[in-house]
């Protein structure tokens, strides 16, 4: 059908008009994102105003445990009761990794890291630390507890920590070597769960 | 022929304002004596913060011994204030959950003037009037140091209130621990390390420099350096820290007791 010259002018100039107004779209994903999904973030669960990670050994260490997040203000509080460990100190992190098929936390990635910081501990300054990274757990007697508000996790948006994956690991975080901290491996892991 | 040459002058005076405005009214170009400048403000800084230090005396015995027993108050002291000021004692997370919603706990979250390490025999949550206290505990400590020309640095509290749980479990560990009851389970003390003080960074201590790349540099070292004085420097900052929590006790704002099997000051609230 052939448009009046006029009528497609005016066609021409709404659609303009309606573009200036309309938000950015975001680009679909590829083929090859949706192939690459399994990899890729997963939809984000409600905002949670409490979450928990149920801690199952990894390799037969026998340690295992709860990390519980309660949102308070401004900050997050961090409770992680752990049994199994030897005495001493042993590294916690989030990591970026998203629940996968069948409940494992395996495929984690590296520590959850929204600003691009570098390795740091709890008590870090601003922008010199992860997200993710929790510091250590102190055991004795076979018991640890860890019991702290961090103000840099979030339960709500993007950079929501639900979902995500919590572990410890065999060793201690020396809060310096990068990325990781050479605290060595996982010797238990849970995927943060909104309650 | 005349408008040629019109044309040429008009493009030759042009030229001419605009080479005079780029002479006059751009920035001049980095130089190696700029850089040298740089490193020499860093180094002056730097210098400076360490004669400070050096004038910030560690306590003296006097100061020191002021907060330790015998001459300051028992622990029994501590725990009679927290039983008649404080909270009930509080048995386990279902009170502090209802302590919380009643305004009587609050969180205790790091702020400019302290920060709070992992809590491992006790949750992070004091009574107002002990965050009221820590606040004020801070602006003297930063005052001081801003007195002496020194950066901010940020106290570190270590162990806050103790659910009665809790405090059986640092007891079953730590021969060391109060018998019975803890003035930690009244949300009205805290343990505050003696020697650990962190840098609190600040805007006002940046060195402005031009480059970005080295502004960058200059002032990563200038921040890790005053990290790393901290530590240095922990018997000048425990001694202001010293005199700090001294006067408060003067002034019946607060119990402090230096501890002895513990590098902490053990402190209540009294008001």
């Amino acid at each position: 059908m052939r448009i009046p010259p006029l009528l497609g002018f005016l066609l021409a100039m709404a659609a303009c008009a309606t573009n200036e107004r309309a938000e950015p779209q975001p680009t679909p994903p590829s083929i090859d994102d949706l192939l690459s999904a399994d990899s890729a973030p997963k939809p984000f669960p409600p905002d949670a105003e409490r979450a928990r990670a149920e801690l199952q050994p990894t390799g037969g260490s026998g340690v295992e445990g709860t990390v519980d997040f309660t949102r308070l203000g401004d900050g997050i509080r961090v409770v992680a009761f752990v049994r199994g460990l030897d005495d001493g100190l042993f590294a916690l992190h989030i990591y970026e990794g998203h629940i996968h098929e069948g409940g494992s936390c395996g495929g984690h990635g590296g520590h959850f890291n929204p600003s691009g910081a570098s390795h740091g501990g709890p008590e870090s300054a601003d922008g010199r630390r992860h997200a993710g990274d929790l510091g250590n757990i102190r055991s004795e007697r076979g018991r640890a507890r860890y019991d702290r508000i961090d103000t840099v996790l979030r339960m709500d948006g993007m950079d929501s920590i639900v979902g995500r994956v919590v572990a410890i690991h065999t060793g201690q975080d020396d809060l310096n070597t990068q990325p990781s901290g050479g605290s060595g491996d996982i010797a238990a892991c849970g995927i943060i769960e909104a309650r | 022929m005349w408008r040629q040459r019109a044309i040429f002058l008009l493009i030759g005076l042009g030229v001419g304002i605009a080479a005079g405005w780029l002479f006059f009214f751009s920035e001049p170009p980095t130089t190696p004596l700029e850089s040298q400048g740089a490193l020499e403000e860093l180094e002056e800084q730097l210098q400076n913060a360490r004669a400070s230090f050096e004038r910030l005396q560690p306590p003296t015995s006097a100061e020191e011994n002021s907060l330790r027993r015998p001459e300051t108050l028992p622990y029994s002291a501590h725990l009679e204030i927290a039983d008649s000021l404080g909270v009930e004692p509080v048995t386990g997370e279902d009170d502090i959950s209802r302590y919380l919603r009643s305004g009587d706990l609050v969180p205790l979250v790091e702020n400019e003037f302290y920060t709070v390490t992992v809590l491992e025999h006790s949750a992070p949550f004091v009574t107002p009037a002990m965050k009221a206290l820590l606040d004020e505990i801070g602006r003297r400590f930063q005052a001081g140091l801003g007195e002496h020309r020194l950066p901010a640095y940020r106290f570190t509290i270590s162990s806050a209130t103790r659910t009665a749980a809790l405090q059986a479990d640092l007891r079953a560990g730590n021969r060391n621990a109060a018998p019975g009851t803890s003035s930690h389970e009244y949300g009205m003390s805290v343990d505050v390390v003696n020697f650990r003080y962190a840098y609190a960074q600040a805007e006002t201590d940046l060195i402005d420099v031009r480059d970005d790349e080295l502004s960058e540099r200059i002032n990563t070292q200038l921040a890790e350096t005053y990290r790393a004085y901290g530590g240095l420097y922990w018997d000048h900052l425990f001694g202001l820290m010293t005199r700090v929590l001294g006067g408060l006790q003067r002034e019946d704002q607060a119990l402090v007791l230096l501890e002895a099997e513990q590098p902490v000051f053990h402190i209540t609230v009294t008001q």
